[in-house]
């Protein structure tokens, strides 16, 4: 071993971080060396006295000051085991030779242990009683539609339901139309006329419901002369064999249906003049009329 | 039952859930409205305001932080309304200390030193200052993480980080002062 290289191995000799093989070297090396031998009596004396605080404190007064404000700063993170290796052993080095710090390390462990305490303070007796009586117990409002969801699905359901819309129905377009003055007054024997008067040709139709139109007043058979006549003339062209057919079936049917008609209304009329020529039909008083 | 059972039944209209959580709930929001509101009555009203709106609004919470974090903001908001709607100023002390119920042992010497030490960590966070106090409140207290705070105050993370450490470093020293021997005291 040189002896240049005496210092860190006797250092590391003491500290015990020397491989077996350096070990034995270097104790061969103190048996020969007398300088090296000095070296390491010193080094071993120097581990073993306590440190001197008071020189520590003087050079640090005179350099940087103290280090317990920074190790102070860092202790809320080494309590949380935040703070990186290096940090936390400095901190730690730090706190095995500060009293003061040690303390404040105690008292800020027992806080952060002690704190929760404060989370929770009793409202009193009646509170839950009157949060619940507030909410849960609180009678439900229903939501505003529900009742009547309710009243028209019962409506629904009843029995006679059928009868009583088709009769509502029924007042619903009858009376728009019977109304002393109403626009739409017209439009029945409009429809029966297009009907009766089935035209021949799909021209005729087209021409027949445009007149209707703009009879009835309507916005549409106002529109566009040109747009009328070109409309008409794809109607006209698209459907003439079909409407010549649907045409005729229906003047064929509808007669058959005023002959059926005519010949019901006649019965009934002659039922009814024949039950007024009955003498068995005869009331009390007509009795005594006839008879006087 | 974890809470998140909890509130389901509750949102489903189980009244035996709604109750057994405002019971698990409501010290921990009274403490906190009665934080920021001096008087126990209007803290009182205040907290229960809050569970009213909460019944009502229970769909709201969506799950993003923690349920506590959510209804912890919520009595802290409703706290803050309430002060704004009385023009007070926040108070520069906080609960007295014979409000406080703490302890549940049975033991009474347990118990006496249990209050003691409850008095003494009431005083030192009474002398914090309020930004520091505030902090300690949400995180110290009532455990809330570093960015529920920070999203319920509505600062930067580092910022409620170095605040929640000044806060305790603050608080370590006023004890100290106050009673050097609370750090060595039996836990």
């Amino acid at each position: 071993m040189k002896c240049d290289n005496r210092l860190e191995q006797l250092h590391a000799l003491i500290q015990g971080g020397l491989e077996p093989a350096d070990r034995d070297a270097t104790l061969r090396h103190l048996e020969e060396c007398g300088d090296c031998r000095g070296l390491f009596a010193a080094l071993v004396d120097a581990s073993l006295a306590p440190e001197d605080g008071d020189l520590v404190d003087s050079i640090l007064a005179r350099t940087c000051g103290t280090a317990c404000d920074r190790a102070i700063a860092l202790l809320p993170e080494r309590l949380d085991g935040a703070l990186d290796d290096v940090d936390r052993e400095l901190v730690n080095r730090h706190l095995d030779r500060c009293s003061n710090c040690r303390e404040i390390s105690a008292i800020l462990l027992r806080a952060q242990e002690s704190l929760p305490l404060l989370a929770e303070i009793d409202p009193g007796p009646g509170f839950v009683e009157g949060v619940l009586d507030r909410t849960s117990r609180r009678p439900k409002r229903e939501p505003l539609m529900d009742p009547f969801v309710t009243f028209l699905s019962n409506l629904v359901h009843r029995r006679r339901i059928a009868w009583e819309g088709a009769f509502v129905a029924t007042l619903c377009l009858a009376v728009p139309i019977a109304a002393p003055g109403s626009p739409l007054a017209k439009l029945p024997a409009h429809a029966l006329g297009i009907v009766r008067e089935v035209p021949q040709q799909p021209a005729e139709a087209f021409d027949l419901l445009r007149a209707s139109l703009a009879d009835l007043e309507s916005p549409v058979a106002r529109g566009s002369a040109a747009a009328w006549d070109s409309a008409g003339t794809v109607v006209v062209r698209s459907s003439s064999a079909v409407w010549s057919g649907l045409s005729k079936s229906s003047s064929e049917s509808w007669s058959v249906i005023s002959r059926s008609f005519g010949t019901f209304v006649d019965s009934v009329a002659s039922g009814q003049r024949s039950n007024e020529n009955d003498p068995r039909q005869d009331a009390p008083g007509q009795d005594q009329e006839k008879n006087r | 039952m974890d809470e998140t059972t909890l509130l389901e039944r509750c949102r489903r209209g189980d009244d035996l859930a709604w109750e057994a959580l405002v019971r698990a709930h409501q010290s921990s929001v009274y403490a906190v409205t009665r934080y920021y509101l001096h008087d126990a009555e209007e803290a009182r009203d205040v907290a229960q305001e809050v569970f009213i709106r909460l019944y009502e609004r229970l769909d709201a919470f969506a799950g993003g932080d923690t349920f506590k974090a959510w209804l912890l903001r919520m009595a802290r908001n409703a706290a803050i309304d309430r002060l704004r709607r009385m023009k007070a100023r926040p108070p520069a002390t906080g609960v007295a200390f014979e409000e406080l119920s703490l302890s549940s042992d049975d033991d009474p010497e347990k118990n006496a030193q249990f209050e003691a030490r409850a008095r003494l960590l009431e005083r030192g966070v009474a002398e914090l200052s309020e930004k520091n106090r505030e902090v300690l409140l949400l995180k110290e207290i009532h455990g809330l993480k570093l960015e529920e705070v920070a999203e319920l105050l509505g600062l930067p993370l580092g910022t409620v980080k170095s605040r929640s450490s000044r806060a305790r470093i603050e608080l370590a020293a006023t004890l100290k002062r106050l009673d050097p021997s609370f750090g060595t005291g039996p836990s």
